[in-house]
């Protein structure tokens, strides 16, 4: 039986509307976009990824098969996301790509040191970033092998 | 018997006369026998110049038999109140208690001699001597005699006469009392004045002890004022105040370096934050714009699609700014890494790496003296002000850059010389500011960010940059970067 949520490509945590307009835009673009989820905070994202409060009827079996997590959110940030998918052992295995307007090196060291597969730095110039993303997804999504 | 006499009357006058050979040669000499039995003897003897007075030995009254008139002279008396008396009825002369004393004394000694045969030196006797003045008030002077008793012998070494001989030192004795007073005195003096210096040694050392706390920047002590006003207490007084202004300028300085500390962090975490929030706005701006060109280029029309052009160019513009404004913030807050450079290498590096030209530029590299500096920093101020010559020598004929260096005193002076557009010294002022620029954007493009980066690291060096330009005629910048690490 289908569950609402269920069979999520990506899931996309994004506090910025605009921003993740022009994600999906470029992921629709390249076909990729079909089965798409797109939460705009981290505390939420925590729930849906471990099926937690609003989404405690969820399947935790039922992985995303890739997240685009921004780094810069209210309440709880994509670091704290990235660090509870990362350590738990149910989740590690999600691709997770930080997508982040921050140069700081300390962010990018952060983000790989806590097991980001990929760092995406979201230029103004927003072609070449709709180029990346769909270019990211495509390469997690049918290139890369998840472990089964 | 003769012979006996003279020797007896000789005595005094010294050891000669006992050469009673050398005498019997003498008389030898025709009719000089008859003058010897004429010499007054009495007369001579009272006439020597020495103070002598010889008694019987009748001890204890010691009958006065013979004296010299020096005697009388030093004990105010004379023959017909003397001769012939006991020594206890005529002296002392004064009534004090020295004098009784001296007598006792006197006689002590005639006894010894008396009684033992021998030669008896007294000590050092004082007598107070009266003198009777002018208008005859009779007057004491002090006087030291050193008195020597001796025995006069008959053929059978009996004692028949004592002979008392004093010798007046009154001279010599106050002479060594004037002495002994001017070297006490003289003590006294040096003692005070070590005393003196040991005190101001110690006020010195007090003042150095001071000096180096305040050194350390610890101002807990100050020096004591002990009121004697002299030119340790002046000094004192003045490095007391002097001290005092120092704490209050520190405890200022302290604060204002805190209020600027605080000031700038504020100023990085602002443009930082800027920085990224401003990158937001501007990516929707961009990014619905890229829609809009992608999905209804054909509604827009010609003239739509030309404003969406505008809108993209500036929001990427504005891209450029902030790119600028955040690597600027970013330099004040970068850890600087020291290390002997190799400019001319740098150098070569940062033209090997400018974007292509339209025009060929002529380099002329002079010497570039290593420097102790952080590589990457140091290499963003070369690659700024070589590519600002770069850029404001785009329109000239021949564009030339001349870069080279020199010392200065302790400092490496480093500069980047063209023959470009220049500026007007007029607004120098404003040359090294953040955002100023001094020409038009559609001549020399650019943020104006550049030189205000420049700035900051050459002052992040301890070094200085400056600049001199005539319109038209070119532009040379300069930085000095001391050769010697400053602590």
């Amino acid at each position: 039986m289908q569950t609402p949520f269920s069979d999520i490509q990506i899931l996309l945590v994004e506090d910025s509307l605009d921003d993740a307009n022009l994600v999906i835009r470029s992921l629709r673009k390249s076909n990729l976009a079909n089965n798409l989820v797109h939460l705009a905070d981290g505390a939420e994202a925590l729930d849906f990824i471990f099926a937690t409060g609003m989404y405690a009827g969820r399947n935790i079996n039922d992985k995303p098969k890739l997240i685009l997590l921004d780094l810069k959110m209210p309440k709880v940030d994509g670091l704290e996301v990235l660090r509870a998918i990362k350590q738990d052992e149910r989740t590690a295995s999600i691709p997770v790509v930080v997508m982040t307007a921050s140069e700081e090196d300390r962010d990018l060291e952060t983000s790989y040191a806590l097991g980001a597969n990929s760092y995406v730095v979201k230029p103004v110039g927003f072609e070449d970033f709709a180029k990346v993303v769909a270019e990211l997804g495509f390469y997690w999504l049918l290139v890369n092998q998840a472990p089964q | 018997m003769l012979k006996s006499e003279v020797r007896i009357a000789g005595r005094p006058q010294g050891i000669r006369f006992q050469n009673t050979k050398k005498v019997d040669i003498t008389m030898e000499a025709p009719g000089l026998e008859k003058v010897v039995q004429h010499v007054d003897f009495k007369h001579i003897f009272e006439s020597l110049p020495g103070v002598f007075l010889v008694m019987l030995p009748d001890v204890p009254r010691f009958t006065m038999v013979a004296m010299t008139d020096a005697l009388g002279v030093s004990t105010a008396t004379d023959r017909e109140e003397t001769l012939g008396k006991g020594l206890g009825e005529v002296f002392p002369r004064d009534a004090g208690e020295s004098g009784e004393e001296t007598i006792i004394n006197l006689k002590a000694s005639l006894t010894r001699v008396a009684l033992e045969k021998c030669v008896d030196k007294m000590d050092v006797q004082r007598y107070d001597i009266p003198h009777e003045d002018a208008d005859g008030t009779i007057r004491f002077e002090e006087q030291y005699w050193l008195p020597v008793n001796r025995p006069i012998f008959n053929a059978q070494h009996e004692v028949i006469y004592l002979i008392h001989e004093v010798t007046n030192i009154t001279e010599t004795v106050l002479l060594e009392r004037q002495k002994a007073e001017e070297g006490r005195l003289a003590a006294a003096e040096i003692a005070e004045k070590s005393e003196r210096i040991r005190h101001n040694e110690q006020r010195v050392r007090s003042i150095l002890d001071v000096l180096q706390r305040y050194a350390m920047l610890d101002f807990s002590e100050k020096l004591e004022i002990g009121g004697e006003g002299d030119d340790y207490e002046a000094i004192a007084k003045s490095i007391n105040r002097l001290a005092g202004e120092l704490e209050d300028h520190i405890l200022e300085l302290a604060q204002s370096c805190k209020d600027l500390e605080f000031a700038n962090n504020e100023l990085d975490a602002f443009s930082y934050s800027v920085s990224h929030d401003l990158r937001a706005p501007l990516r929707a701006i961009n990014g619905y714009a890229l829609v809009l060109v992608e999905d209804f280029s054909q509604q827009l029309g010609e003239k739509g699609n030309r404003s969406l052009e505008v809108i993209t160019r500036n929001a990427n513009k504005m891209n450029l700014l902030i790119d600028d404004l955040l690597s600027f913030s970013k330099i004040g807050k970068q850890v600087m890494e020291k290390q002997q450079l190799d400019m001319e290498e740098i150098v070569q590096e940062v033209i090997a790496e400018l974007p292509e030209s339209e025009k060929p530029v002529r380099f002329t590299i002079g010497e570039l003296s290593g420097i102790r500096g952080d590589r990457s920093l140091l290499k963003v101020v070369l690659e700024n002000l070589i590519s600002n010559a770069v850029k404001y020598t785009g329109k000239k004929e021949i564009p030339q850059i001349e870069i080279g260096s020199y010392t200065d005193g302790k400092n490496q002076v480093y500069y980047v010389r063209d023959n470009g557009a220049g500026f007007n010294m007029r607004y120098y002022d404003k040359l090294f500011g953040v955002f100023q620029r001094l020409h038009a954007e559609r001549d020399f493009p650019g943020s104006g960010v550049g030189l205000a980066l420049v700035q900051r690291i050459i002052r992040r060096h301890k070094g200085e940059i400056w600049a001199e330009a005539e319109v038209d005629e070119g532009a040379s910048f300069y930085f000095s970067l001391p050769t010697e690490e400053i602590k």
